[in-house]
């Protein structure tokens, strides 16, 4: 019964892709600018073009505009860009240049108010795919960004999303995400158990990853990529498994004797936390991934189930039923000093703890005891914001590696599905039927 | 308060195990006549041995059994949103499973434990698993061993009925009760 995955089952990155600079840029204008962060709805956004990319031999073809789109989509979904129309690009992509001695810039500042555009432009040979790709201010008539990509073809889209990855870096100083993945349980009927899924962070590229028909739950990555965490229902009684994500054995962490369920690893990848049931109740457990050792962490008599490590890996933010209804707690990684951070509601699970440290996301229960939404606080519980507006059930908030984006699931539309939205509630896209969607670490 | 609950509980039981004896007075009758007819020597009263009934009654018997296991099978135990203690209510369905589990010492169980879609997995998890450890306490209470029955939590993950209204959700907080070993032989 073991699910055995091959590499490509979770899409980790083939080994032989190229990508080289093209042209110097010169010191960047806009990495010197200041934008205002992502976390201000409000802030001005870029107005950004990205005509489709043309064939630089050979016929057209219609990976030049899904690159497009998929550049478009990624850089549009953090926040900070405005898309301009395709319809009103002043040129034909199919016969402008992409060099930056051939760009009209004028065109694109004055007409159209444009003020960074992507250009590019793709040949296709056998299976594989050289695209050379630019980003020119138009203010200054300047390149900002020149990239030689040679991928598989069928790699494509990873390709699109490497190249939004850089262009990101040279606003924000900051890499982008694109590349990354979300792992998330999914039923495909209605009567099909939960089987855990990955997807690109665009929901798109989706692939199966368990198929043993007896439910599963709670998936969750290491932070050094080499391990994906679920709990199944497959055994008796049903545990927490660690599945190698690279095609290798998975191993039942979870004692063979009790029911687990859960848990995350700490930043550093060392350690695992999950719960596991011990008498009546169901307390947080820690397993040492290089000597095995398993310790308690939790000595109370409520549930505490749920662990996520702040970024630093000195705390723990988990869920416990120890005041009577699910809240959320803070304690040191030891299990040292529990203390209660949420306040308002009744029902207040699944933390998570930021990869920049400064925030916790978890659901919490609304009044009307039916819908539950994200919020997200201080590590000491103050300056609760509400990022979802009480539409049905919103529920297990992830953050994406960089901290800038959420992951959750949601039934808003009558139907349990995944969808991502900035950290401060902004750029809502659904994904994919599904829940418990869990964001995959940054790979280089 | 603990202890004097389960005398009174344990003492419910007994009057229920009086009760079922006396309603089921055909089966004991058959049983009683059956033994009449017998002349086979050496057949020992009490007609226990399967070698010394009638086919007639082993079929009786099998199926009074396969009966009594659909019964304790089929009947659900239901909890209150976000509580695993028993109810008052669901008191008389438990004293029934006790009785099986006391009248066939060798089956044994599982309790599982369920939710209704409300709250998240995890946390459900480990209340299905209170409402499971809930009805097995009490079936210790009443003297069944403690060995005999395990359990296991789903969470919300297996819903009855998948509805998102309160009839669904109080049909989906339960604890539901298999039978996975120990069935004597005959009985299958």
């Amino acid at each position: 019964m073991n699910d055995v995955i091959a590499n490509r089952a979770l899409g980790w990155v083939p080994a032989f892709l190229i990508a080289a600079v093209l042209g110097g840029p010169a010191p960047g204008a806009w990495a010197a600018r200041t934008f205002i962060d992502i976390y201000s709805p409000g802030a001005r956004k870029i107005r950004l073009a990205i005509p489709e990319l043309r064939p630089l031999e050979g016929r057209r073809d219609p990976v030049g505009l899904q690159i497009a789109q998929v550049v478009q989509e990624d850089l549009a979904r953090t926040g900070l860009f405005f898309v301009q129309d395709r319809k009103s690009y002043p040129e034909n992509p199919l016969q402008a240049g992409i060099r930056l001695e051939e760009q009209k810039f004028p065109e694109w500042l004055n007409v159209v108010k444009v003020e960074a555009l992507i250009k590019g432009g793709y040949t296709l040979s056998g299976d594989s795919i050289v695209a050379e790709m630019f980003l020119y201010d138009t203010a200054r008539s300047a390149q900002e960004l020149g990239k030689r990509y040679q991928y598989p073809r069928s790699s494509w889209r990873l390709m699109a999303h490497r190249f939004a990855n850089a262009v990101l870096e040279r606003f924000t100083g900051e890499k982008g995400v694109f590349d990354t993945q979300i792992a998330f349980v999914s039923r495909r009927s209605a009567t099909e158990r939960g089987e855990i899924y990955i997807m690109d962070w665009d929901g798109a590229d989706l692939r199966r990853v368990t198929r043993n028909g007896m439910g599963n739950n709670a998936p969750s990555w290491s932070p050094d990529g080499r391990w994906l965490a679920y709990s199944s229902f497959k055994s008796n009684p049903p545990g927490v498994f660690l599945l190698p994500t690279n095609g290798g054995r998975e191993f039942r962490v979870s004692a063979a004797n009790a029911q687990g369920i859960g848990g995350s690893f700490s930043p550093d990848s060392r350690l695992f936390a999950y719960s596991e049931q011990i008498g009546r109740t169901y307390q947080l457990m820690v397993y040492d991934m290089a000597t095995r050792a398993k310790s308690r962490l939790t000595r109370s008599f409520g549930i505490d189930v749920s662990p996520s490590f702040s970024p630093d890996g000195k705390k723990i933010t988990f869920t416990s039923g120890r005041s009577g209804g699910p809240q959320i707690y803070v304690m040191g990684a030891d299990g040292s000093d529990p203390r209660r951070i949420s306040f308002q509601g009744t029902y207040n699970t699944e933390p998570r703890w930021s990869p920049r440290g400064d925030r916790i996301a978890y659901s919490t229960r609304v009044t009307d005891n039916v819908s539950i939404d994200i919020v997200t606080v201080n590590p000491d519980g103050s300056d609760l914001r509400r990022l979802t507006g009480g539409q049905g059930k919103n529920e297990t908030p992830s953050w994406s590696p960089d901290g800038k984006h959420l992951v959750f699931s949601s039934d808003r539309t009558g139907r349990k599905e995944i969808y991502v939205m900035t950290a401060a509630g902004t750029e809502l896209k659904r994904l994919q039927l599904g829940q418990e969607p869990a964001w995959s670490p940054a790979l280089q | 308060m603990f202890r004097a609950g389960s005398w009174k509980r344990l003492g419910m039981a007994m009057l229920g195990v009086a009760v079922l004896v006396a309603t089921a007075g055909c089966a004991q009758q058959a049983v009683k006549s059956d033994e009449a007819v017998s002349s086979a020597p050496g057949a020992r009263s009490g007609g226990m041995s399967p070698g010394s009934m009638t086919e007639a009654e082993r079929q009786r018997r099998r199926a009074a059994f396969r009966s009594g296991m659909a019964d304790f099978e089929n009947a659900l135990v239901y909890f209150d949103f976000d509580k695993s203690a028993v109810r008052p209510d669901m008191r008389p369905v438990l004293d029934a499973k006790a009785k099986f589990l006391l009248d066939n010492p060798t089956v044994k169980i599982q309790v599982e434990g369920h939710c209704d879609e409300r709250g998240t997995v995890q946390y459900n998890v480990a209340l299905g698993h209170r409402r499971s450890q809930s009805a097995k306490d009490y079936l210790v209470s009443l003297g069944v061993d403690a060995s005999r029955i395990d359990t296991v939590s789903y969470g919300k993950e297996r819903p009855v009925d998948p509805r998102h209204n309160e009839l669904a959700w109080s049909k989906n907080r339960r604890g539901k009760f298999n039978v996975t070993g120990g069935i004597p032989a005959g009985m299958n």
